[in-house]
């Protein structure tokens, strides 16, 4: 019961009710959001921006930041979609081989960042360039086409009209990374690097290490969005996933991760992640023109994340406090 | 003392300041005045709530009841800001500067001294000298202030609460990591600002201070107000009887046994700039105490012990005899050491974890059942530590940051404790942590010692080292200046001398 009033408070608890009360909105002026059609189309496009924001918020909580998750998936996406169209290989091998690819290309970052305490931003910005290089010159800008049925089926794939396999990896997912967060060493060292890098060198935490596993995470999370969304596509483009970088940051700070590390979790990722989502959405169902969207979705973030200061910001909400009781008295002077 | 009763001789009125934090109430009906230029010292056991009532003085926190009047008008802050503009400055205990910026910029930050809408650096270097003139300090105010040591970056810090000219000056522990002279310096100083009529609020544990330097006293405990009298008219005892509510026992020394074998030894460590050719050994279950000026490289010594910086060539250590390797401090654990740090807000206690979780982070290994943590064995551990060590908190899983200074340290040595070490090294345990307190982590330490852990406790305060040391070793100028095997037959002096070879 403590629990479940202490989650309504916190960031994510109070996202998720801004997502409920916008769908609930959209339900009565449309009548068409909870439906089965709807709710799968949308959790379903959700859920790869989650995955991927998975990774980032461990990153995140690290006090790291990961620019290159967009073009890590798209390089291993790139590569699943090569293996199974050009050289034939069994579509489930190719996803795991691919999926795996993920980690050597996260471990780059991590080198880089654990070894030489290079800024993580501008490691991962640069890695970020040369992987979306690699994929120009390799596709040379041509999309890759006639992906088999299997995989398109597995990414696609709808149980009982509702509920997207994609769904479902997602939240096994989910439940993997929280147990591994909450109850294994690694986990609880990654909240202690983010927390208080010198006193975690002090405990004796191998920071090194667990800095470079986490990026490493992060690239096998990318990676498996990023050949999810080829499967899903029965094709690979250049364009895939361009844009999760910025929304994977967005999803997890929704969901109540710190950027300065150490807070955080990926519950809350699910709820930032589906908010965008559920934005974009009714956009689409107010047939409000498409290039509202952006607009929109920067207003909303910006509102959750003030009405998240404010609370937890005892001057500010002192301030409003005082504020709203002197119109409250002006008024009724009147 | 004069007598003086006219209301608008106090610059400052607190009345009936009430504040409740989740869980406790901080501060009950506290009322405070303060007369232009007097030292108003404000004394209490950690947790007593002199920090909380200094941060509403200074507009950092809201409190929920009770007035503050300021020259008879009634002043509301919200904001430091606010109580910068009235004058009201505070000088915080933990250092608060911008380690890469000179001490000028650090002295006038946030007030910069702006010629045609950019920072007239020369104007602002002459001022800053001025400032330091005032505390006797002389230094090149070009310097980044990381270059200076901690005496004198806390000197830059009041520098800079003295750039806003002050009526009101509050000095949260300024004397902590000053040695006698720079303090007594201090003191001049706060004479003169008196003769100017600033009021000076002065926190401070060290109550000789209090008694030398104080006009009057507000002595605090648990929140509530205990009395506020002329400094003329207690005494030291008196004042620690009130502090405590019980009395409470002075630093005393206490003989103890300790065996002939030796857990670590050390042969010719030496880095560039810091320290050179220290050698030294520790036996199973001493006290051994490190004492020296401030700055002498007592510090920088047991970090490289401990692993976190590494030694020149040519060093050797030993742990029972046998060579190793100490390369991090991942690998001292690993031998079985544990180190508790000066500075506990920069690399003791992650602020974001509960208590539970600073106490056993190093621990968890201990801890795995199928590779997952067993949190009812960390839970029974932490409360068992939290009762032993009675660590006032609201319960195991309260965030450290919560906590008072005196209580986070001792979940830092509960934390080691938990572990299971041979030997720990303690960086000024008892610094800014009231005199119960400071008694408590005191015989913690001896209880360590008296299960044969070899224990090194740097301190500069010689009532502490007279009082734990098995034996002393005295660093000057990065180099040992001497060990002092006898500790009875030695005074203070003699342990000066030593340091001042």
């Amino acid at each position: 019961m403590n629990k479940t009033i202490k989650f309504f408070k916190s960031t994510a608890g109070m996202v998720l009710i801004v997502t409920l009360l916008v769908g609930v909105a959209v339900q009565i002026a449309t009548g068409n959001f909870f439906t089965a059609y709807n709710i799968s189309t949308l959790t379903r496009a959700a859920s790869f921006v989650i995955i991927v924001g998975f990774g980032q918020t461990i990153v995140l909580l690290t006090g790291g930041i990961d620019l290159s998750v967009a073009t890590i998936g798209s390089v291993c996406g790139m590569a699943n979609a090569i293996f199974m169209v050009q050289y034939g290989i069994n579509p489930y091998l190719a996803i795991l081989i691919t999926t795996l690819m993920g980690i050597p290309l996260g471990a780059v970052n991590g080198f880089f960042i654990a070894k030489f305490k290079m800024t993580p931003f501008i490691v991962t910005l640069a890695t970020m360039q040369i992987y979306k290089g690699v994929v120009y010159v390799v596709t040379k800008g041509m999309p890759i086409t006639g992906m088999p049925d299997s995989a398109e089926h597995l990414a696609n794939g709808i149980i009982n009209g509702i509920l997207p396999n994609i769904v479902i990896f997602m939240v096994v997912i989910c439940i993997l990374l929280t147990v591994m967060l909450k109850k294994t060493r690694f986990g609880r060292y990654v909240y202690a690097l983010g927390g208080n890098r010198n006193c975690a060198k002090i405990v004796g935490i191998p920071t090194v290490k667990i800095e470079i596993m986490v990026y490493c995470l992060s690239g096998l999370l990318s990676a498996f969005a990023g050949v999810m969304m080829s499967c899903k596509l029965a094709s690979f483009q250049a364009s895939i996933g361009e844009s999760w970088q910025m929304e994977s940051i967005t999803a997890a700070v929704l969901g109540g991760t710190s950027m300065a590390g150490g807070l955080g979790s990926v519950v809350g990722t699910i709820v930032g992640g589906f908010l965008s989502s559920v934005i974009s959405t009714c956009i689409t169902l107010l047939r409000v023109s498409s290039y509202w969207e952006t607009i929109v979705t920067g207003a909303v973030v910006l509102i959750a994340v003030f009405i998240d200061a404010v609370k937890d910001n005892e001057a500010f909400r002192e301030k409003f406090g005082r504020r709203f009781k002197k119109s409250a008295k002006a008024n009724a002077r009147e | 003392m004069q007598t003086r009763n006219q209301n608008n001789d106090y610059i400052i009125e607190m009345k009936d300041i009430t504040k409740t934090f989740p869980g406790t109430k901080a501060l009950d009906k506290i009322c405070l005045k303060l007369r232009k230029g007097e030292i108003h010292a404000l004394v209490g056991e950690n947790g007593a709530g002199k920090s909380t009532l200094m941060n509403i003085l200074t507009g950092q926190i809201s409190m929920d009841e009770g007035e503050i009047f300021m020259e008879g008008e009634p002043l509301r802050l919200s904001t430091p800001e606010e109580a910068l503009k009235k004058n009201i400055v505070l000088v915080p205990q933990e250092l608060n500067l911008v380690a890469e910026a000179s001490a000028a910029e650090n002295i006038f930050l946030g007030n910069e001294i702006v010629k045609f809408g950019v920072i007239d650096s020369k104007e602002t270097q002459k001022r800053a000298k001025e400032i330091l003139k005032v505390l006797n300090v002389e230094i090149d105010v070009t310097q980044p202030v990381k270059e200076l040591s901690a005496a004198y970056q806390q000197l830059v810090s009041i520098a800079r609460a003295l750039a806003y000219t002050p009526k009101v000056l509050i000095l949260d522990e300024p004397t902590s990591v000053l040695t006698n002279v720079e303090a007594e310096n201090l003191f001049q100083s706060m004479k003169e600002l008196k003769q100017r009529g600033t009021a000076m609020v002065f926190i401070t544990h060290h109550l000789d201070e209090v008694m030398q330097q104080a006009d009057r006293i507000t002595i605090m405990k648990d929140g509530k107000l205990v009395e506020e009298v002329p400094a003329s008219e207690i005494t030291k005892d008196e004042m620690i009887t009130k502090m405590a509510g019980k009395q409470v026992q002075q630093l005393k020394r206490v003989k103890r046994n300790v065996s002939d074998g030796i857990f670590y030894e050390a042969k010719h460590l030496s880095r560039k700039g810091e320290f050179e050719d220290i050698s030294f050994h520790i036996r199973k279950g001493e006290i051994l105490c490190v004492a020296g000026l401030v700055g002498a490289g007592r510090t920088e010594i047991f970090k490289c012990v401990f692993g976190i910086t590494q030694s020149e060539p040519g060093a050797h250590t030993y742990i029972e005899g046998k060579e190793v390797a100490i390369k991090s401090p991942m690998s001292a654990i690993a031998h079985g050491m544990g180190y508790v740090s000066e500075e506990r807000r920069h690399d003791g206690i992650t602020p974001s974890m509960s208590v539970m979780e600073n106490m056993v982070l190093p621990s968890y290994k201990q801890m795995l059942e199928h590779g997952l943590i067993d949190y009812s064995q960390a839970a029974s551990l932490a409360d068992q530590y939290i009762k032993e060590m009675s660590i006032k908190t609201a319960s195991r899983d309260t965030l450290i940051k919560n906590l008072s200074g005196g209580n986070q340290q001792k979940v830092i040595v509960a934390r080691w404790m938990a572990k299971g070490v041979r030997m720990l090294i303690l960086d000024e345990p008892t610094r800014g942590i009231d005199v119960n307190a400071k008694g408590e982590i005191h015989n913690l330490i001896r209880e360590l010692a008296d299960h044969g852990v070899a224990v090194v406790v740097i301190s500069s305060e010689m009532d502490e080292v007279f009082a734990m040391a098995d034996r002393i070793m005295v660093i000057c100028r990065g180099k040992v200046s001497g060990f002092i095997d006898d500790v009875d037959l030695t005074t203070q002096e003699d342990v000066l001398k030593v340091a001042f070879q």
